[in-house]
């Protein structure tokens, strides 16, 4: 096993036991305001006074288990899951709105007993709709969906960076015996890099060299001003 | 590059296929302890 493969092992396991958690207690959640709704929409379990609508048998605990499970397979699902591919963390919200505003749609619109339309199951199902459609809405652009759905993971994978090519090399400045004297050899500036690149320093010596070498007649003006020019453009400190 | 883009790619596709199961698992598991919880 290479080192590389642990994480993702890791990451692979937390991701499918965090969002089957997740969907678990949507699920749960789901079924069990159903199941309340069948029965009217309240109930009530436990305390001294006579109750007159009673939970059906594991209701609570499906309602309140589905939170808790779902709340901690969400953590484990954007915490230590795969960074890579779809992100749903940001759906579980319209996921939950969604899911229990077809509950009081639908038995809005049939509510048990057969007793016409409720007015107060539909207000409250377009209210859910609402919450768990509106911020759909703001992800329609290319980058969410892309983020959402196919994520680059942007911490596994550094922004590519595209090293800066090498520099010119310093030119050597053709040599001209002046009349008179000896031929003066070009020295490159002392210090510069493997490419042949000029340190700060050494840009100084060069020009200040270059211009002695006008001074005495071994560059023309025009030589002088290329072989300038040149050495000013290897300058590393400009942007 | 081209080996880091195609291995990222893999990678994603690997994360979609896992969570596809994830979500079928997590609705199928669901219905089912759900069914037991209440029966």
């Amino acid at each position: 096993m290479t080192s590389g493969s642990a994480p993702l092992i890791r990451g692979s396991i937390a991701t499918v036991l965090g969002l089957t958690a997740a969907v678990l207690g949507l699920t749960w959640l789901f079924l069990g305001t159903r199941s309340l709704l069948v029965n009217g929409g309240t109930c009530a379990v436990g305390g001294p006074f006579e109750i007159a609508n009673p939970c059906a048998e594991g209701i609570p605990a499906a309602i309140l288990g589905g939170i808790g499970i779902g709340a901690v397979g969400l953590i484990i699902y954007s915490g230590p899951g795969l960074r890579v591919g779809p992100r749903l963390t940001i759906l579980i919200l319209p996921a939950l709105f969604l899911s229990l505003g077809w509950n009081f749609v639908y038995f809005g619109i049939s509510p048990p007993g057969g007793a016409g339309v409720s007015v107060g199951l539909l207000v409250t199902a377009g209210l859910f709709l609402i919450l768990g459609g509106g911020p759909l809405l703001f992800m329609l652009n290319r980058k969410d969906l892309r983020s959402t759905f196919w994520s680059d993971g942007a911490e596994l994978v550094p922004d590519p960076v595209t090293p800066p090519g090498p520099l010119p090399s310093v030119p050597q400045v053709r040599q001209r015996r002046p009349t008179g004297s000896a031929s003066v050899p070009v020295p490159p500036p002392a210090g510069g890099g493997p490419d042949g690149s000029a340190a700060p320093d050494d840009l100084s010596q060069a020009l200040d060299r270059l211009y002695q070498l006008h001074l005495r007649g071994a560059l023309t003006a025009d030589e002088y001003a290329t072989a300038k020019r040149r050495l000013l453009e290897q300058d590393p400190t400009d942007d | 590059m081209t080996d880091e883009r195609s291995s990222l790619t893999r990678r994603k596709l690997w994360s979609a296929a896992l969570q596809v199961v994830a979500i079928i698992l997590g609705v199928w598991l669901g219905m089912l302890t759900f069914g037991w919880l209440t029966s």
